[in-house]
């Protein structure tokens, strides 16, 4: 794991609306040393919370009781490493919380161990990919090629390669073999076609934004 | 429709007042005249009031009207044919045969018009020719006057009863659909509510199960879990499949997931619907099946699965990958030899058949990759 591991442990903030199901992940963080500096079980809390104690890694829920975690991730994912940690495997709220700034997204059928992985590499800013969330991602970017529009992202061939490894169940070390490249340039692309989504987001927003705000003025 | 007649019914009855109103010295018997004008009026009332609440005709193959609309266009027609032949007793043989308006004029096509509605356009047909050979019958002659009201009563049964056939069909297709619609937003529900709750509720004593090493409860917990999670898929798909001909891939695929309980099967599929021929969807998924059912039987305990779907533009590509014990590349011509046609017949066959290709990859000790890629007509 990474040195500063023991120097200062990592702080978490676990946003669930189950109260059991966050007991559970509170107990098993805790019991890897990790610090959880807050928890919350709706939207709004979620939010004030990760606000007031910037936290390492925030663990969070799709499903809250006010709303859905995709507004969460909208307000805090640009400044912090968000963890998804979903029951369901909504493709819809899943693509919508990676691309408002989520960078891992796992199911809650993963194990202590697998979550504790996952929360480690999300605070080293890696991407944590599930084989679905790579086939979410393939789509996506499929889909926003078949349009016209000039700014949207695009995969290289080598991302796209990389993409579909880990969507078939390769971990990157299987991928660096078979492609023959190092494990960091693997994570390298796996990240990439992640943050090319999210710029592409952000850019989408902010034109919406404006459009919407000329609109306004023009009545 | 009924209120359009109700209408036309209401105005067609005034107009006739105000006709003979004009003309009321002409009568033979004025007084009698008045009365059946007053007869029209009661009539008029009570079918405005009592026809749109009878049960239409079943516009079906199978001729079965029910009874009370029958009874009441029945009671129409003969009050129409009734009003119309008063006009030989009210009125002068002279005005009858030199061509005057009938009596109740117009007003004796609402007849029609009723039955068209409740019966479509044979009921329409019917009235129309009934009350067509009473204008005959009344004139007492073939003249040009008659043949032309007689040819517009025909026409308009046949008109507003094929019109009314059509409307009732469009209404019932949009009452199927509305139930259709209710239905499936009922199961979506129902499915984010499992989704929520227990699923979740499950995963979570898997999880507190292993922890406690309990083992048997987790596994107990796992296994309804992924049943449950194969139920909730079903219920959706149920919907789907009902009304189409083209077919979502990964509403066929879903459920795999969980078809094997031993097994670790991931899926890796876009978040738009996959569109498919019914036909191609099912066969492709068939063969998706196959080669999971391949990796269960061969690719040893621990073997994990990975099922990956792209829609490419103009082929849909599906690759099913396992970590287990692999086979020699000679494999497959092999296993077709032994009489095993799992991956040549199930899977190699069908989506040849489809006009698409299998590939299958193979080390010993790495898996099996087999990737099929269907081309979209």
């Amino acid at each position: 794991m990474s040195p500063d591991d023991e120097a200062t442990p990592l702080r978490i903030v676990v946003v669930d609306d189950h109260p059991i199901w966050r007991s559970a992940l509170i107990r098993d963080l805790e019991a890897a040393q990790l610090v959880v500096v807050g928890e919350a079980d709706t939207v709004a809390k979620a939010i004030n919370v990760v606000q007031a104690t910037r936290p390492d890694v925030v663990l969070l829920d799709l499903q809250l009781s006010d709303g859905s975690g995709v507004e969460v991730a909208r307000a805090i994912g640009e400044s912090t490493h968000v963890l998804v940690l979903s029951a369901s495997g909504e493709a819809d709220d899943v693509l919508a919380a990676v691309k408002a700034g989520a960078t891992g997204y796992l199911t809650k059928s993963a194990s202590a161990a697998e979550l504790l992985d996952a929360v480690r590499r999300t605070s080293r800013g890696e991407a944590v990919f599930t084989p679905a969330l790579a086939g979410l991602m393939l789509g996506e970017y499929r889909r926003l090629a078949n349009h016209k529009e000039e700014k949207r992202p695009l995969l290289t061939e080598r991302e796209t390669e990389v993409l579909r490894l880990v969507a078939k169940g390769l971990t990157s070390k299987q991928i660096a073999n078979r492609l023959v490249v190092s494990h960091r340039t693997v994570e390298n692309h796996v990240q990439a076609t992640l943050r090319k989504l999210q710029l592409h987001n952000r850019v989408e927003l902010a034109r919406y934004a404006m459009t919407q705000g000329f609109d306004d003025a023009a009545e | 429709m009924w209120r359009a007649l109700a209408v036309f019914r209401v105005a067609s009855l005034i107009f006739v007042v105000v006709q003979v109103g004009r003309t009321y010295d002409d009568f033979g018997h004025p007084a009698g005249a008045v009365g059946v004008l007053i007869a029209m009026a009661a009539w008029t009332t009570f079918a405005v009031v009592v026809q749109p609440m009878l049960p239409d005709f079943e516009r079906s193959s199978s001729w079965n009207p029910p009874a009370p609309a029958l009874a009441m266009a029945a009671a129409d027609l003969a009050i129409a044919v009734a009003t119309l032949m008063s006009t030989r007793l009210v009125d002068t043989p002279d005005r009858v045969v030199t061509g005057a308006p009938t009596l109740p004029g117009t007003w004796t096509a609402g007849a029609v018009l009723g039955a068209a509605i409740v019966g479509g356009a044979r009921l329409g047909l019917g009235a129309a020719v009934v009350l067509s050979a009473a204008l005959f019958a009344e004139r007492g002659a073939f003249a040009t006057t008659t043949s032309s009201s007689a040819t517009l009563l025909v026409l308009a049964g046949l008109v507003v009863g094929y019109l009314a056939t059509t409307a009732l069909r469009a209404e019932q297709q949009m009452a199927r659909v509305r139930a259709f619609e209710a239905t499936r937003a009922e199961r979506d529900r129902l499915a984010r509510a499992i989704h929520d709750g227990a699923l979740q509720a499950l995963a979570l004593i898997a999880r507190e199960a292993a922890v406690m090493t309990r083992p048997q409860i987790a596994t107990l917990a796992a296994e309804h879990e992924a049943a449950l999670r194969s139920h909730v898929t079903a219920l959706v798909i149920d919907n789907e499949t009902a009304l189409s001909t083209e077919l979502d891939l990964r509403q066929l695929i879903a459920p795999l997931e969980t078809a094997w309980p031993k097994r670790i099967i991931s899926l890796a599929m876009p978040a738009e619907p996959v569109i498919l021929p019914a036909n191609t969807a099912r066969e492709l998924a068939a063969a998706v099946h196959a080669a999971l059912e391949n990796v269960d039987r061969h690719a040893g305990a621990a073997a994990k699965a990975w099922v990956l779907v792209e829609d490419e533009t103009d082929c849909v590509v599906v690759s099913i990958r396992d970590d287990g014990i692999g086979m020699a590349p000679n494999r497959p011509r092999e296993a077709r030899a032994a009489g095993r046609i799992g991956l040549a017949g199930s899977i190699v066959g069908r989506v040849q058949s489809l006009g698409g290709t299998a590939i299958v990859t193979t080390e010993p000790d790495s898996g099996v990759e087999v990737e099929l890629r269907v081309p979209r007509r």
